[in-house]
């Protein structure tokens, strides 16, 4: 029974990290097209999406800690 | 009785004649708009400007998929966040055990759940929000955002401009009133589209009318 719950902590883990650096590139496509252009709510996309990066950081972090 | 004198002849003149002036149709100049989140069309909008905008160069149009293509990612979206609910009521209907998952594994699953349904919702968004085509007075800009590693921006002058038509295809684009507009050129990029637009016919006429200002100067 522990091993299904360290299982499922490891898999819980790289799938959060793997969201992490996809988010990373979001943010980072986010930048490069604010540079070729200016359109209103650009700042409010970007916004949002660093605000779904700390998220997933904090449940990383989260996970870390109580599993 | 004949003529006595005869005047000569004028030369006649070696101008070609002029042929008769044929009204080109022109679409009235729109007032300025402004363009909002979920803007789909806008003729001159304001509130807009590129990278490398030449001095005096406005944007005439500005052009993204009709709002209504958005509808299956925002059904399949909302499915995604009531299928927790739609679960939790099988696995109390089945009579499944979950007591070996501590309620804390729950909660985390739970949200990492959600944070991806949201990030699935908001990168389809900013796929759409990206796809965008523009024309100014001077070019047409095209910037294809398909997903996370595909971005494609290409440009023209109008002067390269040779065709530009648009399509309608289907039940929903007639009712929406949305289509895709397809821009030929001569240059290497062949064809600029801009898909799934609203009131295609417009702004190919918008389009037809930069091209005889721009070519009668």
């Amino acid at each position: 029974m522990i091993d299904s719950l360290l299982i499922i902590k490891i898999v819980l883990l790289v799938f959060i990290a793997m969201y992490i650096g996809f988010m990373i590139v979001v943010i980072t496509q986010l930048q490069r097209l604010s540079g070729i252009l200016t359109i209103p709510f650009q700042n409010g996309m970007r916004v949002f999406a660093l605000l779904l990066l700390l998220l997933g950081v904090s449940l990383f972090l989260l996970s870390l800690a109580i599993l | 009785m004949p003529d006595l004198f005869t005047p000569p002849l004028e030369p006649q003149s070696t101008k070609p004649p002029i042929p008769p002036v044929v009204p080109v149709p022109t679409v009235t100049p729109a007032k300025e708009q402004h363009v909002r989140v979920f803007s789909a069309f806008s003729q001159a909008p304001a509130n807009i400007s590129f990278q490398h905008q030449k001095d005096g160069e406005t944007i005439m149009l500005f052009l993204r998929r009709h709002f209504i293509t958005n509808t299956t990612w925002i059904t399949f979206g909302v499915f995604l966040l009531l299928l927790p609910f739609l679960l939790l009521w099988l696995v109390s209907a089945i009579n499944i055990d979950l007591s070996f998952l501590p309620a804390r594994y729950v909660l985390l699953l739970v949200l990492f759940y959600y944070l991806i349904v949201i990030s699935f919702l908001f990168t389809n968004f900013f796929s759409w929000f990206y796809n965008i085509f523009f024309v100014t007075n001077i070019r047409l800009i095209d910037i294809d955002y398909e997903n996370l590693l595909y971005l494609d921006v290409s440009e023209t002058t109008l002067d390269r401009v040779e065709d530009v038509n648009y399509k309608q295809v289907g039940f929903t684009a007639s009712f929406f009133n949305y289509g895709d507009l397809t821009v030929e050129t001569s240059g290497e990029h062949q064809f600029f589209e801009a898909a799934k637009i609203p009131k295609p016919s417009l702004a190919t006429r918008i389009i037809e009318d930069l091209l005889v200002k721009n070519k009668t100067g």
